[in-house]
């Protein structure tokens, strides 16, 4: 008995100690804040046990006595922790079905009359050790083994559901070892007139069943033993103590070794919540940058749609350009813009991007565009995106050409967007997809963004075509005021000089004829080369398709033929140069001025034309210095010639200037500056512009 | 005492009870009518009600320990015209009828507000007439410390004193209830319903309301039982030797008992008290489980302690 308790204590001990390490540890198990308790429980159950040992030693009947105070009033303090840690276990991890709610209420009767029972046992004539003894144990150790074991068994079913086989098996034993511990502790007692374990003869009063507890030794206390300490020595050849040892060491094996699980099952479980954050850090990253990259993407697109604008890009090319890339950045099948036609009767395809051919391209015949939702957009000027569960028929008429193949996939998802010139309905953007994968609010945004785009497109296509027109006037203008100015003069004077003429010849006056004649050859002389320079300057002007730097060197050789001047050009930069269409025009005409300048004016013998790009760090820009050896001349402020005049309003009209250094006897040097375009931030690096408009 | 005389205290202080409690929920479903819809306070009265017919059943049940052979027990109704046994039995059986059908309907049907009204006031007549007739039972000569009016006040007092604190459990363990199934239903759903916070609501407004009128009847019926004590003593003393033996009995080997039922008689109302009052002084959701629960656990416990003594010190004059 003495190796039983002994062992019974160590069990105990052994479970109090555990839990007092994982709760010094910070456990994280969902049990931690009952881990006290349960380490308390240990801690009590084991020094009963070694106290019930030493008892059974040869004590000193003092010593014997205070030992035995000790163990009765340690047993219910023990029941009374099982009691706290089972209902806690119970009820704290894990909500209760809200039926349980019911049952305490219905339990208060019966506990009642339990309690009440056992009050009246206090009376009788025996020991105090025996009713406290019995009581802890049906009153604390029984419904707090009966708890924890539910409890435990309530773990099991979760860790179950959680397909955590392994903590679930010892969730269950431990739920299973509570149980016979509520049996073995809580229900067996030592024989006594109370409870379940004995039942009332009924002629027995309890006074008399304690005296006949001295006198009648075959039935003590004038009962039917029940479920007592010797009804299960009889039964089982053991004492009850050998059984409360194992269930002992059942709780204690299953309860540490489930601790010891679940704490490793947690940390498995925190790191694998790691781990998937980690998963969910990287995928939000990795979304940051395709969003990013696709911003860049559009932003990239629509700055250079922007500039192609500014540079008075040919508007097919650009509205070319904004469909394929819009068709490609909104992963569409297919991409369009149709323009109402002249008779504002239909509406009419004009540019298409298809993604199998990454190209654009211009419809040369009238198509007409059917589609009810694209003729809505036109008409509400409100854009429309298609949802989930569209009606097939919305995405009729969306194709236009016949694929080699014959047959086409039908679409399963439109954007579409309206062009609006001056709130006018002009057209309509749309994109479209076989996949049913609607576009998303951000594409539409975008969509609309390059409508926008392209309505200045076709704005300032609209109003560069009329200041084309205004162009070829102002130059009509300046041509019939050269033919007067020049070969006008030269014709009236030819004509003055023809009537001199013959007026000389009637006369016979030889040597004044011969001398008006050398006048009128010198004249007509003028008018050619005059003539000869302004076609020179007209094919210069209107050839500028080769490119600034082949224009001017091909201008200066014919010049140097036509005026025997010699010319010399270097330049430092290369084609095509970073200039607006229109400064490249103005940098050609303000050239012809200082030509003509140079042939009309200063008798020079060598002209040199230099055309460098400078300025790197304040703004770029292009300067060209055309110098010459003529006679030069005085400079004056107030008065200055007509032709230097307009030569510095077209170098202020694209935002340059233009210096005019000259001295008498040393020649003249005009140096014209005009800014470049942003050209660092409009390279094309974006591998979009790859995009060929054919 | 053993078992099979257990059986009449479990039995006594259960009908007492559930008795008790019909009453004074009775009296809470007459108050509430005023303010709430009737259908709305019979759905909050059903689970109480239940409660109380569970007692009932489990006082019935446990009555049949104390016969010897528990499947004769209906012959007992035969002498109805000179027994009060069978008066009490045939009141039982009545009371539990009506209880069962009130029950049904509370359950089952709706409307019928006049119906139920008046079949749970007959309810609490058949109550009451179990109680006067198992109180008519003790009164025999022989018993002493028995045949006194006091055995049918105290009976009384009792079923009032129980039936008070009874239902705030009741109504307690339903509210309780009710809550945690609308706590399920947002976990599952994701909110709770308008009708579930109504239902909440109305149970918490009930409690208030009725929480401070049930206290005050409780006190009262703990006032009175020290005073019904003190009489009997009184009685006791003056009387033959049975009396004598059992006066001796009372404040000899049960006074513990005696010191027992009063502590816990008057640390339960106490405790009620305090609960009503915190209930009246807030409009905030309380947690009155604890609270209600050990008012009526000790309510319980002086009751039964009360009950014990009653038939632990009866000694027959004569033989």
């Amino acid at each position: 008995m003495i190796v039983i308790y002994l062992l019974y204590g160590l069990a105990f001990f052994s479970l109090g100690l555990t839990a007092s390490l994982h709760m010094l540890q910070g456990s994280s198990l969902p049990l931690r804040n009952h881990l006290p308790w349960l380490a308390a429980f240990g801690f009590a159950c084991a020094a009963t046990g070694w106290l019930d040992m030493l008892l059974l030693t040869d004590l000193k009947p003092e010593a014997a006595t205070v030992v035995q105070s000790f163990r009765t009033l340690l047993q219910p303090v023990s029941g009374l922790l099982l009691l706290i840690f089972g209902w806690r276990i119970l009820t704290k991890v894990s909500p209760l079905p809200a039926w349980t709610q019911l049952i305490p209420g219905l339990l208060l009767a019966p506990l009642a009359f339990v309690i009440t029972y056992a009050a009246t046992t206090f009376i009788t004539p025996s020991p105090i050790e025996i009713p406290i003894d019995i009581w802890s144990r049906y009153l604390l150790y029984l419904p707090g083994s009966i708890m924890a074991g539910i409890g435990f068994l309530r773990q099991w079913r979760q860790q179950r559901k959680r397909q955590y086989y392994d903590v679930a098996r010892l969730m269950l034993a431990a739920g299973v070892a509570f149980l016979f511990e509520a049996f073995v502790v809580g229900l067996v007692v030592p024989a006594a007139p109370y409870g379940p374990a004995s039942y009332y003869n009924y002629d027995r009063t309890v006074p008399e069943a304690f005296t006949a507890d001295q006198s009648a030794e075959s039935e003590p206390f004038g009962l039917i033993n029940w479920l007592d300490d010797d009804r299960v020595l009889e039964v089982t050849g053991l004492p009850i103590q050998f059984w409360r040892m194992l269930s002992a060491f059942a709780v204690t094996f299953f309860v540490v070794q489930g601790l010891g699980v679940f704490d490793a099952l947690r940390k498995r479980e925190l790191a694998a919540l790691q781990a998937e954050r980690d998963r969910a850090q990287l995928s939000a990253l990795t979304a940051y940058n395709v969003a990013r990259e696709t911003a860049e993407s559009w932003t990239e697109v629509l700055i250079n749609i922007g500039r192609r604008i500014a540079e008075l890009d040919d508007v097919d090319e650009i509205l070319g350009y904004t469909v394929a890339n819009g068709c490609h950045l909104l992963a569409s099948d297919f991409m369009g813009l149709a323009i109402v036609n002249a008779d504002q009767t239909d509406l009419e395809l004009k540019y298409y991007a298809d993604e199998r051919e990454r190209a654009a391209r211009l419809v040369e015949m009238p198509v007409k565009v059917k589609n009810r939702c694209l003729l809505q957009t036109l008409q509400g000027a409100k854009s429309f995106c298609s949802a989930d569960n569209e009606p097939p028929e919305h995405f009729a008429d969306l194709h236009f050409f016949t694929s080699p193949g014959g047959e086409m996939s039908p679409m399963h998802a439109l954007a579409a967007v309206p062009l609006s010139l001056d709130n006018k309905p002009i057209g309509v953007l749309w994109v479209s997809r076989h996949e049913n994968a609607p576009y998303s609010e951000t594409d539409l945004i975008w969509l609309e963004c390059l409508a926008d785009q392209a309505v200045i497109a076709i704005q300032h296509g609209l109003m560069t075509s009329q200041l084309q027109s205004f162009s070829i006037i102002e130059e009509r203008g300046r041509i019939a005021r050269e033919m007067h100015d020049g070969l006008a003069q030269v014709l009236g004077y030819l004509n003055l000089q023809v009537q001199t003429l013959e007026t000389l010849h009637r006369r016979g006056k030889e040597e004044a004829l011969e001398a008006e004649l050398a006048q009128m050859k010198d004249a007509v002389r003028t008018a050619h080369a005059d003539v000869r320079e302004n076609i020179l300057s007209l094919r210069t002007t209107l050839a500028n398709e080769k490119g600034l730097i082949s224009a001017i060197d091909e201008y200066l050789n014919e010049f140097g033929l036509q005026t025997r001047i010699q010319t010399s050009f270097v330049h430092t930069v290369d084609e095509p140069v970073d200039l607006a269409s229109l400064a490249e025009v103005q940098l050609v005409c303000i050239l012809q001025e200082s030509l003509t300048n140079v042939r009309k004016h200063a008798n020079a013998r060598r002209v040199s034309v230099k055309i460098e790009q400078v300025g790197r760090e304040r703004g770029e820009s292009v300067l060209m210095e055309v110098r010459d050896d003529g006679v030069g001349f005085a400079q004056s402020n107030g008065s200055r010639s007509f032709g230097l005049q307009t030569m510095h309003e077209r170098a202020r009209a694209v935002g340059g200037t233009l210096t005019v250094q000259s001295t008498p006897g040393a020649g003249t040097i005009i140096t014209c500056s005009l800014p470049c375009l942003q050209s660092d931030n409009l390279k094309r690096k974006n591998p979009l512009f790859s995009y060929e408009y054919s | 005492m053993n078992i099979r005389e257990w059986a009449l205290p479990v039995y006594t202080i259960l009908m007492q009870m559930a008795v008790g409690a019909l009453l004074m929920l009775w009296l809470v479903r007459a108050a509430s009518l005023r303010r709430h819809a009737p259908a709305a306070v019979d759905r909050v009265l059903r689970l109480p009600l239940a409660a109380i017919w569970i007692t009932t059943l489990t006082a019935v049940t446990a009555s049949h320990w104390h016969l010897s052979r528990f499947y004769l027990s209906p012959l007992a109704v035969l002498n109805w015209r000179t027994s009060w046994l069978s008066r009490e039995i045939i009141f039982t059986v009545l009371f539990f009828a009506l209880t069962t059908a009130l029950l049904w309907l509370l359950w089952f049907r709706d409307g019928r507000t006049r119906l139920k009204t008046a079949l749970g006031w007959a309810s609490v007549a058949a109550g009451y007439g179990v109680i006067y007739s198992m109180s008519r039972i003790y009164l025999l000569p022989s018993q002493a410390f028995w045949n006194t009016p006091l055995t049918l006040a105290g009976f009384l007092l009792a079923s009032i004193l129980l039936g008070a604190t009874a239902v705030p459990v009741f109504l307690v363990m339903d509210l309780k209830f009710t809550e945690v199934a609308c706590n399920a239903d947002v976990g599952r759903a994701g909110a709770a319903t308008d009708a579930a916070m109504a239902d909440i609501g109305l149970r918490q407004r009930i409690i208030r309301h009725s929480f401070g009128w049930l206290a005050a009847a409780a006190l009262v019926a703990a006032g009175l039982a020290p005073l019904l004590s003190v009489r009997l003593i009184e009685m006791l003393s003056h009387g033959d030797v049975a009396a004598q033996t059992s006066l001796a009995l009372l404040l000899g080997l049960y006074r513990p008992l005696l010191i027992l039922r009063f502590v816990a008689l008057f640390s339960g109302v106490g405790g009620f008290l305090l609960t009503a009052w915190r209930v009246r002084g807030t409009r905030m959701p309380l947690n009155l489980t604890n609270s209600v629960y050990l008012v009526c656990l000790l309510v319980l416990v002086a009751e039964i302690t009360g009950r014990f003594l009653f038939y632990a010190v009866h000694v027959r004059t004569g033989l």
